[in-house]
């Protein structure tokens, strides 16, 4: 081959790299209005499935992905894969918990598209009702920032990041 | 004897692939599915409810009306729309109460229509805000206007689509209550995938006058927004700007901030942090009209403690909005906060809203 043959393959190459390139990059990410639904859906399920603990602490796991984290900027991973956030919902609070109790409220679910699926923003309140005399209280409250990917059997959590409410500072 | 046994396996055969045959049919009938229109009004059904209920408006029976003929509340017990009504009223209802505060509702598709759970929380609001005085918005976060009221919990619904849309056929209230073990019913129905049906019509924006599926989401996205822009400017610290910009050019809030200067300002003298939250809102009622579409939702303004001192309840109340779209989307063209009081106001009170204190 002639050293001209080079350049034009070379040249052709680079061209259609570069498209492929634009074309890949110049496309935004989306979601469709469904997707808005079922991920509202999926961040709904979370605050059922922490809260019950089920048993097993499989109907928590179930709503991540195999390789889904939940962490603390403070504490970092508390739970990564299925195998470690299964038992972080079995154990975690294990004799305040089960079906009928509700502490995680979750409101202010933000949704946006991003590279390979979605990003949430969510606040938390953690309120306990009333048991055994003691009055209804608010126990905490933040934000969780999360990364969803949609998978063959739906949406699922990636990475959840529980961020405890701080004041300030002022900038 | 032969015969007999060919008779009897022929038989046996036949029996085995029955049951086969209808284990097959039964495994492929597909799992029901609702649309995502269907998805958006059962949503604005259960938001409805918190209005009715604390308002006690049409004397009972906005809330009545919420249910099917048959329709039944359960636990307190209430059938049927007399004793719906009678049940949706009470001397603290009126245009300005804000009592149930409704989070986290999951919602499934069934063979007769639907079924949900959604967590609430009560609230006792103080009628009374004392003025801010010399004090600056910082200085009175932790202020105790308020309480939390005894019953928390969960609700378990089932939904019916009616001639008139969808409506509660059942809402049963579950209090909180820790042990119990597990709920096999509860934990099949959050491992089963969501699907929602949609079309292509659900992804435009509708025309003035009328909302899609794309409309109610964005719009839902933008109040969404509204506690995360104040609060953090969305994790950056500053709000100004992240508040200004969920509201129109001209957008007005509260009857005297007007524009993007003002509005960034307002957002400007709040507490805020990259970490701090602060507006819980829920309840999002969104309606079409003929400028976009208009808008109420619950406000609860928590405080959560730090170091050391407790979480208190600082405000309540509701707001009321118009939207419109823009080239760059949806956005806030009005809103107007009414602070909560017990019962029946007079006609101005109820429609006057408040200038930011």
């Amino acid at each position: 081959m002639s050293k001209s043959k080079y350049v034009i393959i070379a040249t052709l190459f680079a061209v259609s790299a570069g498209w492929a390139l634009r074309a890949q990059t110049s496309k935004p990410a989306t979601l469709t209005a469904a997707d808005y639904l079922e991920l509202q859906q999926l961040v709904a399920r979370y605050s059922y499935a922490v809260d019950m603990h089920g048993g097993d602490g499989s109907a928590f796991a179930a709503l991540f992905t195999p390789d889904g984290s939940i962490s603390t900027p403070d504490r970092g991973t508390l739970a990564k894969g299925t195998a470690q956030l299964t038992t972080f919902a079995a154990e975690t609070n294990k004799d305040r918990s089960g079906p009928a109790f509700a502490r995680h409220y979750v409101t202010n679910v933000v949704i946006k598209p991003a590279a390979g699926g979605a990003t949430g923003r969510s606040y938390l309140v953690t309120i306990d009702g009333t048991e055994n005399g003691k009055p209804t209280t608010m126990l905490s409250g933040g934000h969780y920032d999360d990364v969803y990917v949609k998978t063959p059997q739906g949406w699922r959590i990636k990475s959840r990041d529980y961020v405890r409410s701080e004041i300030g500072p002022v900038q | 004897m032969r015969q007999r046994t060919v008779i009897v396996l022929i038989a046996l055969a036949t029996a085995l692939a029955s049951v086969a045959l209808v284990t097959l049919v039964a495994q492929s009938k597909p799992a029901p599915m609702l649309t995502a229109m269907d998805y958006v009004q059962i949503k604005q059904l259960v938001t409805r409810y918190a209005y009715a209920l604390d308002t006690g408006g049409n004397n009972g029976y906005d809330f009545a009306d919420l249910f099917t003929p048959d329709g039944q509340f359960i636990d307190p017990n209430a059938k049927g729309r007399e004793q719906l009504a009678a049940f949706g009223r009470n001397p603290i209802m009126g245009p300005l109460n804000t009592v149930h505060y409704g989070m986290g509702l999951a919602l499934e598709a069934t063979p007769e229509g639907a079924v949900g759970r959604q967590y609430v929380m009560e609230f006792d609001f103080n009628d009374n805000v004392p003025p801010l005085g010399k004090r600056t918005q910082w200085d009175v976060v932790g202020d105790k206007r308020g309480d939390l009221r005894k019953d928390a919990g969960q609700y378990k619904d089932a939904y019916v689509k009616t001639a008139n849309g969808w409506r509660f056929k059942s809402r049963q209230v579950i209090r909180s209550k820790s042990g119990g073990g597990t709920d096999p019913e509860l934990m099949a129905f959050l491992k089963r995938p969501v699907r929602i049906k949609s079309e292509p019509a659900d992804n435009v924006t509708a025309k003035n006058g009328a909302l899609s599926v794309w409309d109610y989401m964005q719009i839902e996205q933008l109040v969404a927004s509204y506690g995360h822009a104040l609060d953090s400017g969305f994790g950056k610290g500053d709000n100004g700007d992240a508040y200004a910009s969920l509201y129109t050019k001209d957008g007005l809030a509260f009857l005297n901030v007007k524009g993007y200067d003002a509005l960034a300002a307002l957002a400007r003298e709040q507490p805020r942090g990259p970490r701090y939250v602060r507006h819980y809102i829920t309840h999002h009622q969104i309606d079409p009209s003929p400028e976009g579409a208009t808008g109420k939702a619950y406000l609860s303004v928590l405080d959560i403690g730090e170091h050391g001192k407790p979480n208190t309840v600082f405000l309540g109340g509701h707001y009321e909005d118009t939207y419109v779209r823009t080239p760059d989307g949806w956005r806030i063209k009005t809103r107007n906060l009414f602070p909560p009081k017990k019962g029946p106001q007079s006609a101005e009170t109820a429609r006057s809203g408040v200038p930011p204190r």
